[in-house]
């Protein structure tokens, strides 16, 4: 029997980690000490109220960020390579991420240069998103089956109509396009606790939706066929996991941009050490796409002495380099 | 009453109308033909899993279509040809998904659930390979491992389209003999499409011959391998010889 229990521990030990280590971390230095007793008393409890300030307000709000953006992005992916019975499969790849772009982009172009109402971004996003994902599956699938080079085709396909449009809001959004611009990039800083709830309304249903069918998950490894054989209804549990991926990525796109690869790297170091099955794969990989998210904003923030990297430079720098490995033993 | 049966079936994909077939509770019965005779049409027919044009498919006199997925998933059992080997389950996990039709959505695996896997186990005769990754056994151990997760669904048919199909001579028999104790040992109904002519006639009671989508022959091997019916079906020149009461097909040289 395979001991899973042990590496849920292990990834939510990093994810303290994560959080406590990010939390320190950044332009001026926090003790320790203070950034615990800010985390667990609120901000008039650290002993500098300007620390007080910075951990409450700037940081712990981009932590929670990361922590929900990484959760949703890597759960979603576990799902989508189990969906597509794909190992390349993920937000990014599959063209989803940026159909949820396009989606926040049309949202920010029609609120021109008045506040957005909350809400409205992630929707957008959502709207985005699903689509792009029922697009790249009906565009992918032959007969009952999905080849390897028909998906990756298709999620390029999407993910470059997506980005087509994306840069037309951004030629049409002029007084918007900086803002534009940065949330391109892949960036969790900048945001409030609003932000924070509104992607937790996101990522939070998802997760629910993802944990009820992972056992569907597991038979749809077998195939289409294979999987009805096993009582699966084939076609409601992918309605409602494409939908499920759709809004933790529409989630992660809404505020943050794309970040690309967490979707990718996370579900597969999981696998290797607590096995494919769904019911594990899927928290274990939340919970480690939240601490690999805040760990690589953690750096973002601290390579460069004099500035802060978007989070979307690590991510890819580390993601497509094993994207290309992932493939080289896909086409072996 | 038979267990399964067929009444007027015509499918897409080369199934001529008006097919009938029946299987009763206990039968081993091996569907032979060229390819494209329609064997795993009507496996996927028996199974639910591709609705006929016209005529049904009754289980148990019931219209298979009545039932339920789970409900249908709980009698029959389904081994199609290939699948993927899944990465990151051992024997065992593959195993545990023929409880899926079982177990209640967000429940795990009770006592019961983990008997009727490791009986499954030890039945196919893979209970020493359990806590193997998947993606390590050879060709024939996994065969036997989806044979058993069939078994775990504890179904009273199993249909399996070419369970023989690129194995070597050794693996091809072990997996023959095991569906034939299986059949005779828990009164398993077997259903099995094959390639291999003399596989089919050593260890199945019944042989149904198809050819463009029609039954042509249905009886014990002696009857319906003849060679005669053999080289019509197959179109190449054939011996049959018998071997302890059951016929071997032996293919003879033919002009190119």
């Amino acid at each position: 029997m395979r001991s899973r229990a042990p590496w849920a521990l292990v990834g939510g030990g990093l994810l303290v980690l994560a959080v406590v280590s990010g939390a320190a971390a950044g332009a001026i230095s926090i003790p320790l000490g203070e950034v615990l007793a800010v985390v667990f008393g609120g901000p008039d409890a650290a002993a500098d109220p300007r620390h007080g300030v910075v951990v409450w307000a700037v940081r712990l709000p981009r932590i929670a960020l990361g922590a929900l953006v990484g959760a949703g992005l890597a759960s979603g992916g576990a799902a989508l390579q189990g969906l597509f019975r794909n190992p390349l499969a993920d937000p990014y790849v599959l063209g989803i991420a940026s159909g949820g772009g396009l989606g926040a982009a049309v949202v920010l172009l029609m609120a021109g240069r008045g506040e957005v109402p909350p809400g409205l971004v992630p929707v957008g996003a959502f709207v985005g998103a699903a689509g792009a994902a029922a697009a790249v599956h009906e565009l992918a699938r032959r007969g009952g089956r999905l080849p390897l080079a028909s998906v990756l085709l298709a999620g390029v396909a999407v993910g470059l109509i997506g980005s087509a449009g994306v840069s037309l809001v951004l030629v049409l959004a002029e007084s918007r396009a900086g803002d534009i611009v940065q949330w391109l990039l892949g960036d969790l800083g900048g945001h409030g606790w609003g932000e924070v709830g509104q992607v937790a309304l996101c990522v939070g249903p998802a997760l629910v939706v993802l944990m009820v069918f992972a056992r569907d998950l597991d038979g749809l490894l077998l195939g289409e066929e294979a999987a009805e054989g096993l009582g699966v209804d084939v076609p409601r549990v992918k309605r409602w996991v494409l939908g499920a991926a759709s809004l933790a990525v529409a989630g992660a796109v809404a505020f943050c941009g794309l970040i690309g690869f967490v979707g990718l790297i996370v579900p597969h170091a999981v696998r290797l050490v607590a096995g494919g099955g769904h019911r594990w794969l899927i928290p274990i990989s939340a919970v480690g796409g939240a601490a690999a998210l805040i760990a690589a904003d953690a750096a973002a923030r601290t390579v460069l002495p004099d500035r802060a990297l978007p989070v979307g430079v690590i991510t890819g720098c580390l993601g497509g380099p094993f994207f290309l490995w992932l493939l080289r033993r896909a086409l072996r | 009453m038979s267990l399964l049966s067929v009444h007027g079936l015509a499918a897409p994909y080369g199934l001529a109308p008006g097919l009938d077939l029946a299987i009763a509770r206990g039968d081993f019965v091996a569907l032979v033909g060229p390819n494209g005779a329609g064997k795993s049409t009507l496996l996927r027919c028996l199974a639910g899993g591709l609705a006929p044009v016209a005529g049904e498919v009754r289980l148990d006199g019931a219209p298979i279509t009545t039932l339920s997925r789970r409900a249908r998933a709980r009698r029959v059992a389904v081994v199609p040809q290939e699948e993927p080997r899944l990465a990151g389950f051992c024997a065992r996990e593959v195993v545990e998904l023929g409880r899926l039709p079982h177990v209640p959505r967000l429940r795990g695996l009770d006592a019961a659930d983990r008997r009727a896997v490791d009986d499954a186990l030890a039945a196919a005769g893979v209970d020493a390979l359990a806590d193997r990754d998947a993606e390590t056994l050879s060709g024939g151990e996994y065969q036997r491992v989806r044979i058993a997760r069939a078994l775990a669904q504890a179904p009273e048919v199993m249909l399996l389209d070419e369970p023989e199909a690129h194995l070597d001579l050794g693996y091809r028999m072990a997996v023959m003999a095991l569906l034939a104790r299986l059949n005779r040992e828990r009164a398993l109904t077997v259903v099995a499409a094959l390639h291999d002519l003399d596989a089919a006639a050593l260890y199945a009671e019944r042989i149904v011959v198809l050819d463009a989508g029609r039954v042509v022959a249905d009886g014990p091997p002696v009857e319906a391998l003849t060679a005669e019916r053999v080289e019509a079906v197959y179109r190449t020149p054939v011996r049959v010889e018998l071997v302890d009461g059951r016929p071997r097909v032996l293919a003879r040289r033919a002009e190119g």
